[in-house]
């Protein structure tokens, strides 16, 4: 798969936003519990789209680290060599 | 079947047949096996090195992934006469810090002399022992100082291991579970609770470091030398198709899971093809019995075989191991459908007639009836035993409970009365031989089948917004259309809206950074929340006064709240 940064940001952002009832502009900076909203058990829902999404598996630990978009973004790019 | 005196004498006589233990990823491909023989022998040798490493009684947290390396290392501990601590593994997005904390906590109130877990996890591990300084091993044991030598297992009359009760961060409570009461618990749960017979088959996703999935789902079918089909709790809740799915096609007859996770099995099914019909014992424990989410199971996946009389419902804390009550089997869910307005104002439960205000009911499903070892009764404030329908407070005696808190360099703290009585801290009512439970007395707030403990989250409040803000409150309350929602009452001392508004928007970020949960955020005046007569904080009065508009003053002037309210 193809993809740059910025459009990976921005597909995601979509997927988030589709989660989250806070209607907030989604930035980089953007965290994605706190921030967004969005609770444990829809996270799971989220983290099974990305992982169908871009064929990757989160393992735990880089999960944990994950709090903003812009880690989310960088931690695809990492997991499916994008 | 399942008369062992300790976990070492259970182990000892499943390893002479030729089950065991199979480990399952997120799509169902079995990963790895763990025969009782090999558990064993793994076990006992890490045990010889554990004893040469740390004195007897000393506590371990092992972190409890769903592997082989958890369950051997437990096990080790039980052959080394050491106490195995389970501890929790962290959340995805931003649980980092939390769970940091939260494992400090742990291993600060239980005195650990270390902490072994997977290298994965190992940094983190690193870094949230970091202030105690105590050693992070591998939990294979493979980084153990090479010598060895000859363990003596924990005898009838020991420990066996601490649960941390899956209560308060702020406060977590190490349970101290004894040989006697795990064996007794076990004894009961396969004897009289699911009747475990030949042929049967346990399947979990449960999480290892909670009572349900440790003793529910590993001691307990080892104590009948069960086959066990486990899936991780986080695979489980990215695709719990698959848990379904291993019942289905290991002909898996004893399965439990919170009613939360009987929904998300609703809520992702595809239409895969399965055959539930082998599944005797479908067990619901860990939270509120919600009859509404386990109709939609049955409806869902009776055209797959599930069988909605295989539904059990069962009552348990880790106080007392795991198990108090259960559901006849093969009966399915029994429900009572009650006036709640009425149950609130006379603390009785009476059947919902013609008069109850639309909406104004409530069904509860009965968790059946005590384990024949234990005794439960249900009383008022004062201890008196209450009639049929009453609700009160549940209490229970009996071989199972565990010896009590454990706190480094203090005494035990027993969790009983001088009469053997444990408060559980839920309340409920008869229903002729049956016991319902309709909540928690002791303010837990119950969040898709999480604790979450309204100390913790008034914690968060004071450090997200400092000076501003007095004291708080918080509690679960149900909106206009039923549904929960976590309500935090915060006295706050700033005028200004900008400030309160942002004051509203960062403790909500906070609390919800730190629980993982919605939380509606209300600034309330400065010394407008109830105490009681001995000083404290009441929340269940902050409660009732919010429900019935206490502040509605208040929250009318605060600026932004309806925007920050999910």
């Amino acid at each position: 798969m193809k993809l740059d940064q910025a459009s990976l940001f921005e597909e995601i952002s979509k997927l988030l936003a589709a989660h989250s009832n806070t209607g907030i502009t989604i930035v980089p900076e953007t965290r994605i519990g706190a921030d967004l909203e969005i609770d444990s058990v829809e996270i799971f829902d989220i983290v099974m789209e990305l992982e169908d999404l871009y064929d990757i598996s989160f393992p735990i630990e880089q999960a944990s680290n994950i709090d903003t978009v812009r880690d989310l973004v960088a931690t695809i790019r990492q997991l499916a060599n994008v | 079947m399942g008369s062992f005196e300790s976990a070492c004498d259970a182990l000892d006589y499943a390893a002479k047949g030729l089950t065991g233990i199979n480990f399952y990823g997120a799509d169902g491909r079995l990963v790895s096996s763990l025969p009782y023989k090999d558990l064993r022998s793994r076990a006992v040798t890490m045990a010889g090195r554990l004893a040469a490493a740390f004195p007897r009684q000393s506590r371990l947290g092992l972190v409890a992934e769903t592997s082989p390396d958890f369950l051997v290392a437990f096990m080790a501990c039980q052959y080394s006469g050491i106490v195995p601590a389970p501890l929790s593994l962290p959340a995805a997005f931003g649980g980092r810090q939390t769970y940091e904390w939260q494992v400090n906590k742990m291993v600060r109130r239980a005195g650990l002399a270390a902490v072994l877990a997977p290298a994965a996890l190992r940094d983190i591990l690193i870094s949230a022992v970091a202030p105690e300084g105590i050693p992070v091993l591998d939990l294979s044991g493979s980084d153990l100082p090479a010598e060895s030598v000859t363990a003596i297992p924990h005898q009838a009359n020991e420990v066996s291991y601490i649960q941390f009760s899956s209560g308060s961060t702020s406060e977590p409570k190490g349970i101290v579970a004894t040989q006697a009461s795990l064996s007794a618990n076990c004894r009961a749960i396969i004897q009289e609770g699911l009747q475990v017979r030949e042929g049967d088959r346990a399947v979990s996703w449960l999480p290892l470091y909670h009572d349900m999935g440790l003793v529910g789902f590993f001691i307990a079918p080892m104590y009948s030398q069960l086959s066990i089909d486990l899936l991780s709790p986080t695979d489980f809740a990215r695709r719990p198709g698959t848990w379904l799915k291993l019942i289905s096609e290991n002909k898996g007859t004893l399965s439990y899971s919170p009613s939360f996770g009987y929904e998300l099995c609703v809520r992702r099914h595809r239409g895969e093809a399965l055959d539930l019909s082998s599944w005797r014992a479908a067990g619901i424990g860990g939270d509120m019995v919600r009859n509404d989410a386990l109709n939609e199971f049955s409806e869902t996946f009776s055209p797959s075989g599930f069988n909605p009389s295989a539904f059990v419902p069962s009552y348990g804390l880790a106080e007392s191991t795991l198990a108090v009550a259960f559901a006849p089997l093969d009966a399915g869910l029994r429900t009572d459908r009650i006036d709640l307005g009425r149950m609130q104002s006379s603390d009785r439960a009476v059947p919902a007639s013609d008069l109850t205000r639309d909406g104004g009911d409530r069904t509860f499903v009965a968790c059946g009836r005590p384990l024949a070892s234990m005794e439960l009764k249900i009383a008022d404030a004062h201890g008196h035993e209450l009639e049929h329908r009453q609700v009160g407070r549940i209490l229970v005696r009996g071989p199972s409970i565990a010896a009590g808190y454990f706190r480094v360099g203090e005494p035990i703290q027993p969790l009983t009365d001088a009469e053997g009585w444990l408060d559980t801290g839920d309340l409920g009512y008869w229903l002729e031989d049956e016991v319902v439970i309709t909540g928690r007395s002791k303010d837990m707030i119950l969040w898709n089948g999480r604790n979450i403990w309204p100390q913790d989250i008034e914690w968060i409040a004071q450090k997200a917004g400092g000076r501003s803000i007095a004291r708080s409150a918080a509690f679960e309350t149900q909106d206009d259309a039923g549904a929960p929602r976590i309500v935090l009452l915060a006295e706050c001392r700033a005028r200004e809206p900008e400030i309160r508004e942002e004051l509203v928007r960062d403790i909500s970020a906070a609390a919800r950074a730190a629980t993982g949960v919605p939380i509606m955020v209300e600034l309330i005046s400065i010394k407008t929340l109830p105490v009681t007569s001995s000083g404290k904080l009441s929340r269940a009065g902050a409660r009732a006064a919010y429900v019935s508009g206490a502040w509605s003053d208040d929250m009318g002037g605060t600026a932004g709240l309806a925007a920050i309210a999910p």
